[in-house]
């Protein structure tokens, strides 16, 4: 595989938020195309480790790299996208429409006064469409279902074309249909449009059928595995104990 | 022409009046959205420490806000910092110190009937000098506004989508942080000190009312503020009363109709 095609690098990144230390030199490399699921107990620094990936948080020592450039050089965000864990914690009554929040990403290929040209119209319609959301254009964010509103948090991150998108814990609260919609979704972004995706999840018996990857977060370490050949029971052993078996809920 | 724009200080009082009305809702929207509109309670505090120390000193008041305002916000920021997890607490603290240096400067001199008018504002006293600051400044507010709308909009919204969206959300705060102070510092002639935040936040809540687009709540909120500033200047005007009092009421009378409205069209 050349360098190129590299699209996260953690390079021996150590990192804790005081003296506990949550990871110590941990070296992780993603490439163009994977689809990789995120697993690990409640504080296992899931989210710690996706902030660390985008330069939210920095490491205490090592370097993490998007794209081969360190990440605190990095200036092409318009190619990242990221879903937080807590976004649809927001402001139920806040004044805006489904088409301005998704607008508002491009703000960096805006010029100088931000005006919208048909241009950025046509990126939110193509955005919105790929999500299935185009019908919803006009409504408030606060009037969508939360299956609703994450797919407009999808379509926000697709209105840039981004290369890779972070996804923390994005099914917590959508209903089982909507989740089945959702992975439709992502494998039309990585599959057809090539979109390298990252998630973060609880759900490991689904996750090692969706993704193509899997990184298990714990004990300062992460584990990689591929995911035909990731076992989800040995896996939970692994973390819990013996006595815990997954359960297989049947979608 | 009414009789009411014959007076000149009244010209000037509607005139500086226009300009405070679209100001103080297009920054108040921002302020309560982050919900951060406690900011313009405290400012406002603050300023009447300047107020009180521009008179004892002789020294031109809303100047005198405007330095002590800008110097509180950055303590505002400063403070946040510290107590990174309780940022009302900084809001306290700052505001507890504008009104207790307030109280000694005021006790200090004979100005109190001069700092009454900048507590209720005035009318009749907007000087010439007074217009063509807020004038001035808040032309400098409105383009700034307009000109980071999108960006405190994101931020407003999700400040941390906003910043890996490539908006420099640092210097955004910063500026926005003036803008604040510089608001308060020349809308306190007009509707006075202790309604200066009312006037940032009740049109914008009003506005909220009707549930519709980001754009069209901006808008509105400024409609609102527009109307509440006029119907009260003319109101203070014939009733001689302070006109701080009868925008605010204004306001308020604005907000229950509208939410009396909305409540009956959802019915
Ligand atoms: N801002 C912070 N300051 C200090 N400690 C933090 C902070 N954020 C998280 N932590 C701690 O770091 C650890 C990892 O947190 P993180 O949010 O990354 O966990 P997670 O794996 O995402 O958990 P969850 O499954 O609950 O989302 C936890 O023990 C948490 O208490
Ligand atoms: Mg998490």
């Amino acid at each position: 595989m050349t360098v190129l095609s590299e699209v996260i690098t953690l390079h021996n990144v150590t990192f804790g938020y005081d003296e506990i230390t949550l990871l110590r030199d941990v070296n992780f490399q993603v490439q163009h195309g994977e689809f990789w699921g995120i697993v690990g107990p409640n504080g296992s620094a899931k989210s710690t480790l996706l902030k660390l990936m985008l330069g939210l948080l920095k490491p205490q020592s090592g370097t993490c790299s998007l794209f081969g450039t360190p990440v605190g050089e990095f200036r092409k965000w318009d190619q990242i996208g990221y879903i937080p864990q807590n976004v649809r914690e927001f402001n139920m009554g806040f004044p805006a429409t489904v088409k301005e929040m998704v607008s508002a990403n491009l703000i960096s290929q805006m010029g100088a006064f931000k005006w919208m040209n048909a241009h950025h119209r046509k990126k939110v319609e193509e955005a919105l469409h790929i999500v299935g959301m185009e019908a919803y254009a006009a409504r408030r964010i606060g009037q969508l279902s939360g299956g609703q509103q994450q797919r407009v948090f999808i379509a926000r991150t697709l209105v840039n074309s981004p290369k890779v998108i972070f996804m923390d814990e994005p099914l917590v609260g959508v209903d089982v249909e909507s989740q089945e919609k959702f992975y439709e979704l992502m494998e039309k972004l990585n599959r057809q449009m090539g979109i390298t995706l990252i998630m973060v999840s609880h759900d490991i018996g689904v996750v090692s059928e969706r993704t193509s990857h899997i990184a298990c977060v714990g004990k300062e370490k992460l584990f990689v595995h591929d995911a035909n050949t990731f076992n989800p029971e040995e896996y939970l052993e692994s973390i819990y104990g013996e006595k815990t078996r997954l359960v297989h809920h049947a979608h | 022409m009414p009789e009411i724009l014959q007076y000149g200080f009244m010209q000037r009082a509607f005139l500086a009046g226009v300009v405070v009305a679209l100001i103080c809702p297009a920054i108040g929207i921002f302020l309560t959205l982050r919900r951060l509109s406690m900011i313009g309670d405290t400012l406002s505090h603050v300023a009447l420490a300047g107020v009180a120390g521009g008179i004892l000193l002789n020294f031109y008041p809303i100047y005198m806000a405007l330095i002590l305002t800008l110097l509180a916000s950055f303590g505002i920021e400063l403070l946040r910092k510290e107590f990174h997890q309780y940022a009302e607490i900084s809001l306290a603290v700052v505001l507890s110190f504008g009104i207790g240096l307030a109280t000694i400067l005021i006790s200090l001199g004979g100005a109190g009937a001069q700092v009454f008018s900048y507590l209720f504002g005035s009318v009749t006293l907007v000087t010439s000098r007074d217009m063509l600051s807020i004038l001035i400044l808040g032309a400098i507010i409105m383009a700034t506004v307009l000109f980071y709308y999108r960006q405190l909009f994101y931020m407003a919204f999700d400040e941390t989508a906003a910043r890996l969206a490539g908006v420099p959300v640092k210097r955004i705060n910063m500026i926005f942080t003036i803008l604040v102070a510089v608001t308060i510092s020349i809308s306190m002639r007009i509707v006075g000190i202790l309604m200066v935040s009312s006037l940032m936040v009740i049109p914008v809540a009003t506005s909220l009312q009707l549930k519709k687009s980001f754009l069209v709540t901006f808008i509105a909120s400024l409609c609102f503020g527009l109307i509440s500033v006029l119907a009260g200047l003319t109101i203070s005007f014939y009733a001689s009363l302070a006109p701080g009092g009868t925008i605010v009421m204004t306001s308020v009378g604005i907000l229950i109709i509208v939410a009396a409205i909305q409540r009956l069209m959802s019915n």
